[in-house]
């Protein structure tokens, strides 16, 4: 791999956190903030793009500041950058009217955008940097520019979910830190100033002793489980994804808990070929964590925490993919990555478009009846409730099917087991609250009647098109994301 | 003149300090005990400085001396002007309290000197070893904190007095840290502390309270 100085990867940061101070004059003309933000990502997506098509030449581009960006970071800044662009479109006009309901106000707004970028900003550090220590820095910019997020409403419940967003996530991450920290010591005499770099993580692997070893995996599993919201760690996930704004939700549930999974493969998951126990341990906290999560939205009548457990579920099965730190695991998890974003996306966004013509009801047993109203919407949902179950020809059920034959490569026969359960009971859930929500009659169909509930605007259905539109395409085209996923697991696999 | 003994000492100092700030249920004293710890701390930096010859470690001084010293203590006492001046009633009483902080202090401080050497072989000489020790304690008394208090301005304090404990294990462990690194460390900490004080301050705006007991919203 050639390795060549570029202004990209540090451009990738910058020019958000410019593009937040852009906002503040911007935010005077009507529309001001949400075209200034929303123009600020297309240009940074495209950076993104230019930066992917560097990784598929082979190319790793390196920046001052310690940044490097390489195919995991190549494929990390197309989903972040894609998904914050989609969620924009769609939260210009969905926040549009929570300000009409008295929700939010023109200040308020203007600091969404602007903490929106900044937290763009921090996920982009994040999967470039290549020192092990602002890792953990950069983990912790995104989770504090995102916490006034969760609790953008500043009620009760969504002030409760902010303390805890932040409490728990920073307390677990700390975690993290000692466990960089203790193999950082180990192997600072060996490597020098080198042993804080990524690219080197995998030479710390093999050069510390295996107590040490086993102690900082721990820790660092630890702290990235708590991000990724895995279980036992997942105390903050339902409540900050279902209480946050809808579009803010998307975020948290498309991208950030993909940050902790993110800190897993670039750590934890180099350990797996030098200790042998990481393996069997990763599957067994991801299978109860997949389970656990499922079963636990299977339970919920708020359509938003039902998707938040199904992501502490779905999540488990990336890390379960990268716990394995054989390249078909890696494949499949970062398949999985990729495959989740989307289809999460697609899902909380529609979920949005239900609340927006709803008046803001998200309440399963309080809707019904309304595919006819809102066809596009529900075609989404339908569409993206399938994907995520595993259906095919959608395209979580190439990257579900991949990590079984990851997993029975290791021959862990019972996570397997474990993963097709969850794949089905996936499915009745999220099919039956689509049903519920779109086709059964209505639970008080007058008041619908007076809501006037009909489909969403344009700007609203045009994000969740898109997204539906790459679940099926990379459903029926997996061949389109293979360079860019095979570029990913190599830029994993090549440090050891 | 600072010899390992010195080390030990202002170990020491930051142990009992920290506790003494968990226990004080006067709010603003305890913001103002956390500030001892915190120059205690800085002190304890610098003598490592000197110690060893590291001048690098001035400057860690000199920062931690602007964040914990000067800022973390500063957002503290602002935030808990406008709320109660008495901190809720902790989980455990003062007696019990005390006795299970006096057990976690000897008990982990003894575990923590003698199983280091197994997982952390550049401390296993006097006196980082026992720095080491003393910093996995104080984060411990940190972690505690978090979990037996209920008072909002005191969960703030635990992280900080844990984020501490993080300071003097790099301290231990990996004094040859850039500063820009560990800048980066630190603006993380009065970042988190802010916003737990910041959403502290909301939260007792609309509940009324400052009891993270009664954030029961989400449970039902």
């Amino acid at each position: 791999m050639a390795q060549i100085d570029s202004i990209l990867p540090l451009l990738l940061i910058l020019w958000p956190l410019l593009g937040a101070l852009l906002l503040l004059p911007a935010g005077r003309l009507r529309w001001g903030r949400e075209a200034a933000a929303i123009l600020v990502m297309i240009v940074e997506l495209a950076l993104s793009i230019r930066m992917a098509a560097a990784s598929l030449t082979g190319q790793v581009l390196i920046s001052g500041a310690g940044l490097r960006a390489d195919g995991l970071s190549a494929l990390m800044g197309l989903l972040i950058n894609g998904v914050v662009l989609l969620v924009l479109i769609q939260a210009a006009r969905y926040m549009r009217k929570e300000e009409e309901h008295g929700l939010a106000n023109r200040k308020s707004l203007l600091l969404f955008y602007i903490l929106i970028l900044i937290f763009t900003a921090a996920m982009n550090w994040t999967v470039t940097t290549n020192n092990l220590i602002l890792l953990y820095v950069a983990m912790e910019a995104s989770t504090l520019a995102s916490a006034l997020l969760v609790a953008f409403y500043r009620k009760r419940a969504s002030l409760e979910a902010g303390y805890k967003y932040v409490l728990l996530v920073i307390v677990g991450m700390t975690f993290s830190l000692l466990g960089m920290v203790l193999l950082y010591a180990a192997a600072q005499p060996l490597l020098g100033a080198q042993a804080l770099l990524l690219t080197h993580v995998g030479q710390v692997a093999r050069l510390v002793p295996k107590p040490i070893a086993l102690a900082g995996v721990g820790l660092m599993t630890v702290g990235f489980a708590t991000k990724a919201g895995v279980v036992p760690f997942h105390a903050w996930l339902p409540d900050a994804h279902s209480e946050a704004p809808t579009p803010v939700s998307a975020l948290l549930s498309g991208l950030i808990i993909k940050l902790g999974a993110y800190g897993l493969a670039r750590t934890v998951a180099l350990f797996a070929p030098v200790l042998s126990g990481i393996a069997p341990f990763i599957a067994l906290l991801a299978s109860v964590s997949m389970f656990i999560g499922i079963i636990m939205a299977l339970v919920q009548d708020d359509l938003k925490r039902m998707l938040a457990f199904s992501s502490v579920s779905q999540i488990s099965y990336i890390i379960i993919g990268l716990g394995l730190g054989t390249h078909l695991g890696i494949y499949s998890g970062l398949f999985h990555m990729v495959n989740h974003t989307l289809i999460k996306a697609l899902l909380f966004l529609s979920v949005g478009a239900v609340m927006y013509a709803t008046g803001g009801e998200r309440r399963i047993s309080r809707l019904g009846g309304l595919a006819a109203r809102m066809p596009v919407t529900s075609f989404c949902f339908i569409l993206g409730a399938l994907a995520l179950g595993g259906l095919p020809p959608l395209n979580a059920f190439l990257s579900k099917f991949s990590l079984f034959l990851a997993l029975g490569e290791a021959h862990l026969w019972w996570a397997v087991a474990a993963a097709i359960l969850t794949g089905l009971l996936t499915l009745a859930c999220l099919v039956r609250a689509g049903y519920k929500v779109f086709w059964a009659p209505p639970a008080d169909p007058e008041a619908y009647e007076a809501a006037r509930v009909r489909e969403v605007p344009f700007m609203l259905y045009f994000s969740m098109a898109i997204l539906a539109g790459l679940c099926l395409l990379t459903g029926l085209c997996p061949n389109i994301l293979y360079p860019l996923l095979e570029g990913a697991t190599r830029a994993v696999m090549t440090v050891w | 003149m600072i010899t390992g003994q010195t080390l030990l000492t202002l170990s020491m100092a930051i142990l009992i300090t920290a506790m003494a700030t968990v226990e004080i249920r006067t709010l603003r004293i305890a913001a103002w005990g956390y500030l001892v710890n915190s120059l205690l701390l800085c002190l304890l930096i610098a003598a490592c400085g000197r110690l060893y010859g590291n001048h690098g470690l001035y400057l860690w001084a000199t920062t931690c001396l602007i964040f914990k010293v000067l800022l973390i203590p500063w957002l503290l006492l602002r935030f808990a002007r406008g709320l109660p001046r008495i901190e809720h009633k902790p989980i455990p009483g003062f007696v019990l309290s005390m006795i299970l902080m006096t057990v976690i202090i000897f008990v982990l401080f003894q575990v923590f000197r003698g199983s280091i050497a197994g997982v952390a072989p550049s401390v296993r000489e006097e006196p980082l070893r026992s720095l080491f020790a003393g910093a996995a304690t104080l984060f411990s008394l940190g972690i505690w904190t978090l979990l037996s208090r209920r008072d909002l301005i005191k969960i703030a304090i635990g992280l900080a007095l844990m984020e501490n404990g993080v300071h003097m294990i790099l301290l231990a462990l990996a004094p040859q840290l850039r500063e820009s690194t560990m800048i980066g460390i630190l603006i993380n900490a009065a970042l988190a502390v802010f916003m737990l004080l910041y959403l502290g301050a909301d939260i007792y705006r609309v509940f009324g309270t400052t009891d993270s007991a009664l954030l029961s919203e989400l449970k039902r």
